[in-house]
C-alpha cells in the first residue's frame, strides 16, 4: 500500500508543528523523516497513525482516505491497519510475550487456533520463540524491541511506522537491529516511515529520506542525493556538512565562483553560483579540508591558516578544531593520519578543494 | 422485634377471640370507640416523629402495640433538627408522619401555622385536661411531660448542705460547684421562666451572680455531676436515675415550691397517611392507660388519673406539685427571654 | 452524530456531578442568599442579610478559635509527623514497622472517637488522668476542654497525613543526591539543609494545607470537648446553627460560604506549591539510600515514638475499656480504676450486640461498600477521561472533582438533603441518600488516588493497544485496568475506611432505620450514656484499626 499526504497542517493552539507538508511513500519503500527534536516528524507520524488529528490536509493508505479535513473523513486509529514500533516500546507488562504478540488477531476477532499458528510463526521469525511464555517487563530492551516488532508484524499491516525505535537501545544493539528491521522491511516489502534524529541510521535504511525542520520537508531525496546535494546550508548542516560560513558572492568565471568570507583571501568554488546573491553560505564537509603544518601545505586555492584549539581522536580520523588567526571563526577538521597528529596550539594550513564547496542558501523558514 | 411479634400474636388472638368491633377497654377505661379501633388496625401501622428519647419512648410504644396491635415506627431526633426535618419534609409533600411531637411549644404553634398540625380532634378525656396542656380544638396535646430535678453529688456536697429549697441554689456555699443547662432547649427555657415566675423576679440575675457552669445540654452536665466535676446541677432526672442505678452517689431533690415539667406536645399531622391510627394513638396515650406507660417512661402523663412516675432509689414529685409554662406566655416571651438570659449569663 | 456519542462519557460524567456536587454546593449558595431555608414552606426572598451574622462578636471568637486551633494543631501534627517520617525514612532507629504503624494508625481513629476519650481523660477534675495525677500528688492537672485541649487532640490525630508525605518524599532521595553534595563539600547539616529539605519542602507544605482544612471544618472535637462549657469553633457555630434554637440554616449556609472561601484560597496555595510535582504514592523507588545512624540516640528515639504511641493509641484505648466495663462515672480516687466490683462486660456486650448498635453497623457497612465501589468506578472514568482523552472541557470537571474540599462536611449534608427532598425518586429517607453525600465527600481524595496511578501508565501503551486494533473500551478493559488494578484496590479500600468513620456528611441525611454507627454514637453521646458511647467508641475503634492494619501498604492518601 503506498502512502499519499498531501498538505498537512497540525497545530496545538497557537503553535503550528506541521505545516502545508506533502509526501508520498511508494508501495514497499522506506522513507526516513530525519529532523531535529521539535521539529514535527512524530507528529506527521502520529497523524498517519491516526494518534493525532490533523487540523488540515489529506491522508490516504493504499489510495483510500484515512484523513480528509474538507470531507470530514477520519478513520479511528483502531481501524487503519497500520502498525506502530515506539520509542518506549510500549510492551504491555501484565502480558506474557505470546500475549503481547497475539493482541492484535484478537482484535480482529480471529480463532484461537489461527492465532496460535500466526504468532508462533512470527515469534520465529523474529527469534522470540523461546521466550514465548515469559512476562514481557522481565525481557531485554532489545527483545522487547523484537517484541514490539513482532507485534505489529503479526498484523500483516498495510503500512508500518516506526518511532525512533532504537534510541533507547545501546549503541551495538542498535546497530544490529537496524539491519534486521530493514532486511525484514525489504523481505516483506511493507510500505514504512521512520523517524530518526540520527542522521547515520537516515541514510543506512531509507530508501528516500525527508528532512524536516519547523514543521516543513526542506528536502526530499534519495539518501546518495541528499548527502551529496543538500539544497540548503539547514540540511546541509544536518547532513554532515559542519562547517557553514556566510559568504559574499563576489562574481563568476571559468573557474567557478569567488566570493569571500570573514575578511578571508577570495574563495573560489567550483559549482556555478547560486540563485540571488544574499543569505548564500558555503558549505564544507570536515573529511573534504586537507591539513598541514604550516608552511609545508602544497600551493593551491582556498588556504587558510590557524591554530588547533582541539584535537580528538576519534578512531578512524583525527578530528581537529582549528581556529583561524585574528577571527573568531572555527574550523571543524577531519584527517586520517593519525602518526604525527597535530598538537593543540600548532599552527596549521588548511586547504579546500573548490569543488568541495557547497555554496547554498538557508533554507526558507 | 420480639415484643412486636407479640404485641401482634396478642392483637391478632384479641382479633379473632372477640368480636369484629370491640371497643377498647382496659381496666374499665374506655379508651377508643370501635370504629377508631377497627380503622386503625386496618391501618396496621403508626409512624411517629418525636423529641423524647427513644430507650422511653420505646416502653410506650410497646405499651401501645401490645394494647391495640398497632405497631410504631419511631423517627427520634431532638427538638430543633426534628423540627427542621418536619418542616422540610412537609414542604416537599413528603412527610411520612402520622404524629409528631416536640418539647418547644413555640415550634409547635410554628407547626400549626403552617397547617402541619391542624387537625383537631378531641380525645374521650379532652375535658378534663387542663387548659395549658392541650390546644383549644384539640389539634396538640401535651401527652408526655418530663420535668427537670434539682441533683447533688454527696461526695461532693455534704449532707449538712443538701439544698432544701429553689432559693436555696442562690447560696454562696455552692460557689464553684453549680452547674446548669443553656437556654437553648426549649424545654430550658420554660423551667428558668417559671422558676422566675414562682420564686423570685431577680431569679435570674441571683443566678448569674453565682457564677455556675453553663453546659450545652443536660447529657455532659450530668456526665460531670455524675464524675464529681460539679457538685450541684438543675438537670432531667432519667440520666441521673441511671447513674444512681449504676452506683453512681447522686442524689435528686424536689421541692415543696413546686417542681417544672415541660411538655412534649404533638398531634396529628394534615398530611397523614394512617389518620385512624393517629386517632387510636392521641386516644390511648391520653388515657389512664396510656398515661400509665409514660409514667414507666419516667416522665408524667396528660391523664390526671395516672400514674406517678417511680423510681427505686429515688422519688418523683406528686402530680400536683407540677408547674405547668403557660403557652401563651411562652409564646409571648420566649425571643426576648432568651435574649436577656444568655446576656445575663455571658452566653 | 460521532462527535454526541463522542462526548457522550463527558456529558455523561458532567450529568452525574452536577447532581452529587454542584447541585448540593448550589442549593448552600442559594441557601445563603435567602431569608428562609428552601422548602421551609416560608416565603423567601433574595437577601445578603445573612453575611451580617459575621459581625456577630460571639462569632467573631469562634473564628479566632478556629484559626488557633486549625494552625496550632497543624503544626504540631506536622513536627510529629516529620520527625516520626524521618526517623523511619532516613535513620538507622529499630523498629522501623512500628514507626510506621504508630504514623498511620490515628488516621483511622475517628476523630469523634478520640475527642470522647480525651473528654474520659482530661476534661475536669475528674478525668481519669487528672485522677492519677492528684493520687500521685502532682500540682499540675491537664484540662482538654480549653483550646490546648483541642490542638492537642487535632494534633494527634493528624498526625498520619505529614507522616505519609514526607515519608514518601523522603524515600525518594537516593544516595546520590547526598553523595554529591559531600563531594561538593557538604557537611551532613548542609546538605539537609539545602538538598533534603528543598525535597520535602512540598510534600510537608501539601501536607500542612490538607490538615489545616481538615481540622477548620472538624466539628467533633470543638463539640465534644469544647460543647459542654460554650467554647465555641466556626464549625460548631455552623452545626449549632443548624441544629439549635435558634435555628438559621441561612445565616449557617453564609458562615459556610465564608468558610469555604478561606479553605478554595488554602487549596489553590496547595495546587501552586504542588504544581509540577508527581503526585506518586510511596513508590518504593528510593533503593540505594544510607540511613542516618543515630548511635547512643537509637533507642532514645524508639522511646521517643513509644510514648507517641502510648499516648495517642494505648491510652485512648484503656480509657475507652475503663469506660465501656464501669457504668458508675463516679470514681474517687486511682485505686478505683481497678475496683472490678464496678467493673462488669454486661453492659459492654449488651451494647454491642444491641439491635441499634447491630443495624448501625450493618448500614455503616453498606454506605461504606457501596461508596467505595460506585466512588471508585466514578472517579476512575472522571480520572480516565481528565488525563487521557482529548475531550474538550475535561479540565472542568477535575476542578468539580475537587469542589467539595473546600464545603465543610455539614453543609454538603444539607445540601444534599435539599436535592433529594424534593425528587419523585424514593432517594430520601434511605440508604441511598447517604451514599449520595459520601461519594461526592470523598471524591477531592478518591480522584486523585486514582488519577496518579492512570497517569503512572505510559501513553504509548494505550495508544499500541489502539494500533493494534483495540476500540477504547477494549484498552481500558485490557490494557489499563490489569496495570492499574492495584491503585484502584487501594483507593475502594480507603474508601471503605473513610465511609465507615463519617459522620459529618451523614449528620442530617439519616432517619431512624437508616443511622449508621457513627450517627449512633452522636447520639448516644447526646443522650448522655457515656458507658454507651464508650462501648460503642471501643467497639468503632477495634472496627477500624483491625482494617487500617491489614491495609495499611496500600493506604496512601494522596490528595
Amino acid at each position: 500500500m503506498s502512502i499519499r499526504i498531501a498538505s498537512l497542517t497540525k497545530k496545538f493552539g497557537a503553535f503550528t508543528a506541521v505545516s502545508d507538508v506533502s509526501l508520498d511513500v511508494a508501495q514497499g519503500r522506506m522513507l526516513v523523516l530525519l529532523g531535529p527534536s521539535g521539529c514535527g516528524k512524530t507528529t506527521i507520524m502520529r497523524c498517519i497513525a491516526g494518534l493525532e488529528v490533523p487540523t488540515s490536509g489529506r491522508i490516504e493508505i493504499g489510495g483510500k482516505a484515512v484523513f480528509d479535513g474538507e470531507a470530514r473523513v477520519n478513520v479511528p486509529v483502531n481501524q487503519r491497519n497500520v502498525g506502530m514500533v515506539f520509542q518506549s516500546y510500549a510492551i504491555w507488562p501484565h502480558m506474557t510475550v505470546r500475549e503481547n504478540v497475539a493482541f492484535p488477531l484478537e482484535m480482529k476477532g480471529l480463532p484461537a487456533g489461527e492465532i496460535r499458528t500466526q504468532v508462533d510463526e512470527v515469534l520465529a521469525l523474529m527469534g522470540l520463540s523461546e521466550l514465548a511464555a515469559r512476562g514481557a517487563s522481565l525481557l531485554s530492551g532489545g527483545q522487547m524491541q523484537r517484541v514490539a516488532l513482532a507485534r505489529s508484524l503479526v498484523m500483516r499491516p498495510a503500512v508500518l511506522l516506526f518511532d525512533e525505535p532504537l534510541s533507547n537501545l545501546d549503541a551495538r544493539l542498535r546497530d544490529r537491529l537496524r539491519v534486521d528491521l530493514r532486511e525484514l522491511q525489504s523481505r516483506f516489502s511493507i510500505t514504512s516511515v521512520f523517524v530518526t534524529h540520527d542522521q547515520q541510521e537516515a541514510l543506512a535504511l531509507a530508501d528516500e529520506v525527508a528532512v524536516i525542520k519547523a514543521g516543513t520537508v526542506l528536502q526530499r531525496d534519495n539518501p546518495v542525493d541528499v548527502y551529496r546535494k543538500p539544497k540548503s546550508s539547514t540540511v546541509a548542516e544536518f547532513i554532515g556538512y559542519q562547517n557553514v560560513f556566510p559568504v559574499e558572492i563576489e562574481g563568476s568565471d571559468a573557474g567557478g565562483t569567488r566570493f569571500r568570507f570573514d575578511g578571508q583571501e577570495p574563495f573560489r568554488a567550483a559549482a556555478p553560483p547560486p540563485a540571488g546573491r544574499d543569505g548564500i553560505f558555503a558549505c564544507i564537509r570536515p573529511d573534504d579540508i586537507a591539513l598541514a603544518p604550516a608552511g609545508e601545505a602544497p600551493p593551491g586555492p582556498n588556504s587558510l591558516r590557524g591554530e588547533v584549539t582541539l584535537a580528538s581522536f576519534m578512531g578512524p580520523h583525527m578530528h581537529y578544531r582549528v581556529r583561524l588567526h585574528g577571527r573568531d571563526t572555527v574550523v571543524e577538521v577531519f584527517d586520517r593520519r593519525i602518526e604525527g597528529a597535530m598538537r593543540i596550539g600548532s599552527e596549521v594550513d588548511l586547504t579546500v578543494p573548490p569543488e568541495a564547496v557547497l555554496l547554498l542558501p538557508r533554507s526558507d523558514k | 422485634m420480639r415484643t412486636y411479634l407479640f404485641g401482634a400474636a396478642l392483637a391478632l388472638a384479641m382479633g379473632m377471640a372477640g368480636a369484629a368491633h370491640a371497643q377498647l377497654v382496659i381496666d374499665g377505661e374506655t379508651i377508643t370507640s370501635a370504629e377508631n379501633l377497627a380503622a386503625g388496625k386496618a391501618e396496621g401501622r403508626l409512624v411517629h416523629y418525636g423529641a423524647y428519647p427513644p430507650d422511653a419512648m420505646k416502653i410506650i410504644h410497646e405499651a401501645f402495640t401490645a394494647d391495640t396491635g398497632i405497631t410504631v415506627d419511631f423517627v427520634r431526633m431532638s427538638t430543633a433538627p426534628l423540627f427542621q426535618r418536619i418542616v422540610s419534609e412537609a414542604a416537599a409533600n413528603q412527610l411520612a408522619a402520622d404524629i409528631v411531637d416536640l418539647t418547644d411549644i413555640v415550634m409547635v404553634s410554628e407547626l400549626m401555622d403552617r397547617g402541619i398540625l391542624n387537625v383537631p380532634y378531641k380525645v374521650p378525656g379532652f375535658d378534663r385536661i387542663p387548659d395549658d396542656l392541650k390546644d383549644a380544638e384539640g389539634r396538640w396535646y401535651s401527652y408526655i411531660n418530663p420535668i427537670w430535678t434539682v441533683a447533688v453529688n454527696t461526695a461532693r456536697i455534704e449532707e449538712a448542705d443538701f439544698p432544701k429549697s429553689w432559693s436555696d441554689l442562690l447560696d454562696p456555699k455552692y460557689d464553684g460547684q453549680l452547674a446548669i443547662v443553656n437556654v437553648d432547649g426549649g424545654s430550658a427555657f420554660s423551667m428558668y421562666s417559671m422558676l422566675r415566675e414562682k420564686i423570685s423576679d431577680t431569679f435570674w440575675q441571683d443566678l448569674a451572680a453565682r457564677k455556675p457552669r453553663v453546659y450545652e445540654s443536660v447529657s455532659p452536665l450530668t456526665a460531670d455531676l455524675a464524675r464529681g466535676d460539679v457538685g450541684i446541677a438543675i438537670t432531667a432526672p432519667e440520666p441521673v436515675m441511671l447513674q444512681i442505678a449504676a452506683g453512681a452517689p447522686l442524689k435528686t431533690f424536689y421541692f415543696d415550691e413546686g417542681t417544672p415539667s415541660f411538655p412534649d406536645a404533638g398531634g396529628i399531622t394534615a398530611t397523614a397517611k394512617h389518620p385512624n391510627a393517629a386517632k387510636v394513638f392521641l386516644d390511648w396515650i391520653t388515657s389512664k392507660r396510656g398515661g400509665d406507660a409514660v409514667a414507666r417512661a419516667l416522665a408524667f402523663g396528660i391523664n390526671p388519673d395516672s400514674a406517678d412516675p417511680k423510681v427505686e432509689g429515688g422519688d418523683y414529685p406528686a402530680r400536683a406539685d407540677l408547674w405547668i409554662f403557660s403557652p401563651e406566655t411562652w409564646r409571648r416571651t420566649h425571643q426576648t427571654g432568651r435574649e436577656e438570659w444568655r446576656k445575663l449569663m455571658g452566653r | 452524530m460521532t462527535a454526541l456519542l463522542r462526548n457522550a462519557p463527558l456529558f455523561g460524567l458532567l450529568a452525574i456531578l452536577t447532581v452529587l456536587a454542584i447541585v448540593p454546593i448550589g442549593f448552600v449558595v442559594y441557601t445563603a442568599l435567602l431569608t428562609a431555608p428552601p422548602f421551609s414552606g416560608n416565603a423567601t426572598e433574595w437577601t445578603l442579610g445573612n453575611f451580617a451574622i459575621l459581625s456577630d462578636p460571639r462569632l467573631r471568637a469562634a473564628t479566632f478559635n478556629s484559626l488557633v486551633v486549625a494552625v496550632g494543631g497543624t503544626l504540631a501534627a506536622t513536627a510529629i509527623g516529620c520527625s516520626l517520617a524521618w526517623l523511619a525514612a532516613r535513620t538507622d532507629v529499630p523498629g522501623k514497622a512500628f514507626i510506621h504503624i504508630a504514623g498511620v494508625l490515628p488516621l483511622f481513629i475517628s476523630v469523634l472517637v478520640a475527642a470522647v476519650t480525651w473528654a474520659l481523660l482530661g476534661a475536669g477534675n475528674s478525668g481519669y488522668l487528672n485522677i492519677v495525677f492528684a493520687d500521685l500528688g502532682l500540682p499540675f492537672r491537664i484540662d482538654m476542654r480549653t483550646l490546648w485541649g483541642f490542638i492537642f487532640v487535632e494534633a494527634l490525630y493528624h498526625v498520619p497525613y505529614p507522616f505519609l508525605f514526607t515519608y514518601a518524599a523522603l524515600t525518594m532521595i537516593t544516595a546520590d543526591m547526598e553523595d554529591a553534595a559531600a563531594v561538593h563539600g557538604a557537611n551532613p547539616v548542609q546538605a539537609t539543609r539545602r538538598i533534603v529539605l528543598p525535597l520535602v519542602k512540598p510534600a510537608i507544605l501539601g501536607s500542612m494545607i490538607v490538615n489545616l482544612v481538615l481540622m477548620i471544618e472538624n466539628v467533633s472535637v470543638p463539640m465534644i470537648l469544647g460543647g459542654p462549657i460554650g467554647l465555641e469553633t466556626l464549625s460548631l457555630r455552623i452545626y449549632y446553627l443548624m441544629t439549635r434554637m435558634p435555628n438559621d440554616p441561612n445565616a449557617a449556609s453564609a458562615m459556610a460560604l465564608v468558610l469555604a472561601a478561606f479553605v478554595v484560597v488554602l487549596i489553590y496555595a496547595q495546587h501552586w506549591v504542588l504544581r509540577g510535582r508527581d503526585h506518586r504514592t510511596v513508590t518504593g523507588k528510593g533503593l540505594n539510600q544510607r540511613p542516618v545512624a543515630l548511635g547512643p540516640w537509637r533507642l532514645p528515639a524508639l522511646a521517643l515514638v513509644a510514648l507517641y504511641f502510648f499516648v495517642a493509641i494505648v491510652l485512648p484505648v484503656l480509657a475507652l475499656l475503663l469506660g465501656s466495663f464501669r457504668a458508675n462515672l463516679f470514681i474517687p480516687n486511682s485505686l478505683a480504676f481497678l475496683d472490678l466490683s464496678q467493673m462488669s462486660l454486661a453492659r459492654f456486650t449488651q451494647v454491642v450486640t444491641s439491635h441499634e448498635v447491630r443495624s448501625g453497623l450493618a448500614n455503616s457497612v453498606i454506605v461504606a461498600s457501596a461508596t467505595a465501589v460506585f466512588g471508585a468506578a466514578l472517579f476512575f472514568a472522571l480520572a480516565y477521561v481528565v488525563h487521557r482523552t482529548r475531550l474538550p472541557g475535561r479540565k472542568a470537571l477535575e476542578y468539580v472533582a475537587m469542589l467539595p474540599l473546600a464545603i465543610p462536611a455539614l453543609l454538603m449534608a444539607m445540601g444534599t438533603l435539599w436535592t433529594w427532598i424534593g425528587s419523585p425518586l424514593p432517594v430520601y429517607g434511605t440508604l441511598v441518600i447517604l451514599i449520595l453525600a459520601f461519594i461526592p465527600r470523598f471524591m477531592p481524595q478518591g480522584y486523585r488516588a486514582i488519577a496518579s496511578s492512570i497517569t503512572q501508565i505510559h501513553d504509548d501503551l494505550e495508544d499500541a493497544a489502539m494500533i493494534c486494533g483495540a476500540t477504547r473500551p477494549t484498552v481500558i478493559r485490557r490494557i489499563v485496568l490489569p496495570l492499574v488494578r492495584g491503585g484502584i484496590f487501594a483507593t475502594i479500600f480507603l474508601l471503605f475506611v473513610l465511609g465507615l468513620r463519617e459522620i459529618g456528611a451523614a449528620l442530617f441525611l439519616y432517619t431512624t432505620y437508616t443511622r449508621v454507627l457513627s450517627i449512633v454514637l452522636l447520639e448516644a453521646y447526646e443522650s448522655g450514656l457515656w458507658d454507651f458511647v464508650a462501648s460503642l467508641s471501643l467497639l468503632y475503634s477495634l472496627l477500624l484499626g483491625f482494617f487500617t492494619l491489614i491495609g495499611r501498604r496500600w493506604m496512601t492518601p494522596v490528595v
